[in-house]
């Protein structure tokens, strides 16, 4: 099992790197820290300004940083989005679409194996892709204040490859259900973008609460580790201080839900799927 | 039946993490609930509790033996430069700060359990019959909740969340759709407790005498004020309503009490 799960994790890593996705999704992630990175310096000042509406005294180069890494999160919580819709949707509707399901399905390879290699391998592309924006953030941040909360920028850096790996079992449970990719994709950013936002928007509205246990809202604390401000509600929270302890748990554990439900679910679907 | 069998032990597995995980993150939600409510950071041995919403302001506002604290949802706040905090020198009868300013006052006091504490120097509020001039007062911020008090009171606030031993248990005796709430604990030897609710210019009060005898001073009293009824009397308990334009004729009530 272990050497059948390498030799299909490395084939399919190679499909992924070799793909135009990858190379669409690492031109975006390229052109996006550009920008990034250019209104870190233009407008740096920008930051200063805002925060000095509070006492001078109490505003530390420490809190600048994680206003500024707080930032570059904000554009952060999405690119996981993307880069699994790209590689994670297609995962499996593309194996009934593309008739490759019958040569794959007689291998001497079980299912589980060949989803679970093709769940790594999305895994591992979509981290290289986050990798860049991530490391570019540090150095910016290092850069133009001298200073990162290290603390900060860990616990938000380990809580993406969390969200990474959730969000890539939803999209697997989602390509499981359907044998055209299109639906697939569809289907992830319409869950992702509209149904979560709906329900978090009527839940604001009538119950003044953002929904927890959304992966959407449970994704915000990438950003929320460095500055506890929450603007996506009707009654949107600021404060300077990074989120609590709790708050944080209960996003991992949110995160861990989908995680593992979904590649449950994925896992089942796909052992059942017939090659057509 | 082996695929079954595959089936099952996925399935199985997904549950043994998932439900653990649920129950987890059912209570941590419990928990994040709980500190979204203002009273989470008053302690749970106070001795008057109260709610103001004046001008769209909303805070609560909390007496211990030897502290006291307002608590301010940030959320409640529109202007983040805290422009909502001068508003309160908007009343008739306050003093002449209409330069209150945090910015400029403000400063790093001492670090307590892992929260900033900052002092205000020179501070200045007047709120309902309730003054403080030129005084140094401590401020501390937690999810989003300032928590502003003499040093006791800001302590106090800090250790009740630390210790998880906080006013929640006091929610219902505060009446939020009110102008003013207040809840008093502890009001000296005479009364047992003493809650009052004002809307626009209506009072109704409920006070809890410890003495026969001090009710019925108080019951003397009150019927002689102008724009005061009794609304019930049971036992020790009594329910009285009253028009806040009247109030300064309330002011009376205690030198009757003490003249009888």
């Amino acid at each position: 099992m272990p050497n059948k799960f390498v030799v299909a994790f490395s084939y399919y890593f190679k499909n992924y790197y070799r793909s135009r996705s990858f190379y669409l999704m690492l031109s975006l992630i390229i052109l996006i820290s550009a920008i990034m990175s250019y209104f870190s310096f233009r407008y740096q000042g920008n930051i200063d300004t805002f925060l000095s509406r509070f006492d001078s005294k109490t505003i530390t180069t420490g809190l600048k940083s994680r206003a500024l890494d707080y930032i570059w999160s904000f554009v952060l919580v999405n690119i996981p989005v993307y880069a699994a819709v790209f590689f994670g949707s297609p995962s499996i509707s593309s194996e009934i679409e593309d008739r490759t399901a019958f040569h794959i399905f007689s291998l001497p390879v079980g299912r589980t194996t060949i989803l679970l290699a093709k769940y790594a391998a999305a895994y591992a592309a979509t981290i290289i892709i986050s990798l860049i924006y991530l490391i570019l953030e540090a150095i910016i941040t290092l850069k133009v204040y001298g200073n990162i909360d290290v603390s900060s920028y860990m616990l938000s850096f380990l809580i993406t490859l969390i969200f990474i790996a959730s969000i890539l079992a939803f999209t697997l449970f989602i390509s499981s259900v359907f044998n055209r990719n299109i639906y697939a994709y569809i289907t992830v950013l319409i869950i992702y973008f509209l149904v979560f936002d709906a329900i978090d928007v009527i839940t604001s509205l009538l119950y003044k609460l953002t929904s927890p246990f959304l992966l959407n809202n449970a994704a915000n604390i990438i950003m929320e580790v460095f500055i506890n401000v929450n603007l996506f509600s009707f009654s949107p929270t600021i404060s300077l201080s990074p989120a609590s302890a709790s708050e944080v748990l209960l996003a991992v554990a949110v995160m861990l839900i989908y995680l593992v439900s979904s590649l449950a679910i994925a896992l089942v679907m796909f052992e059942n799927k017939e090659a057509k | 039946m082996k695929v079954l069998f595959k089936r099952l032990i996925i399935l199985a597995i997904a549950i043994i993490i998932v439900v653990p995980a649920l129950y987890f993150a059912i209570n941590l939600q419990h928990s994040a609930q709980n500190e979204s409510n203002p009273l989470y950071y008053a302690p749970s041995d106070v001795n008057a509790l109260g709610y103001v919403n004046h001008n769209g302001t909303q805070f609560y506002i909390f007496a211990t033996h030897s502290g006291f604290g307002l608590i301010f949802d940030t959320s409640s706040i529109s202007s983040i430069n805290f422009s909502k905090f001068s508003s309160f020198n908007g009343m008739g009868n306050l003093n002449d700060s209409s330069n209150l300013s945090f910015k400029t006052n403000i400063s790093l006091y001492a670090n307590y359990n892992n929260y900033d504490i900052y002092s205000i120097r020179n501070l200045s509020i007047s709120l309902i019959g309730f003054s403080l001039s030129n005084q140094t007062l401590y401020l501390y911020e937690n999810n989003g909740f300032l928590i502003l008090g003499n040093l006791n009171g800001v302590y106090e606030s800090i250790n009740g969340t630390v210790r998880d031993s906080t006013a929640l248990g006091y929610s219902s005796d505060i009446n939020t759709s009110a102008n003013v709430s207040l809840a008093v604990f502890t009001a000296g030897s005479n009364i047992k407790s003493l809650y009052f609710n004002v809307s626009g210019n209506n009072l109704t009060g409920s006070i809890e005498f410890k003495n026969y005898t001090y009710e019925a001073y108080f019951l003397s009293a009150i019927i002689k004020l102008k724009g005061a009824s009794i609304l019930s009397i049971y036992d020790l308990n009594v329910k009285f309503k009253l028009n806040t334009n009247e109030l300064k004729s309330l002011l009376n009530i205690e030198g009757v009490i003490y003249a009888q």
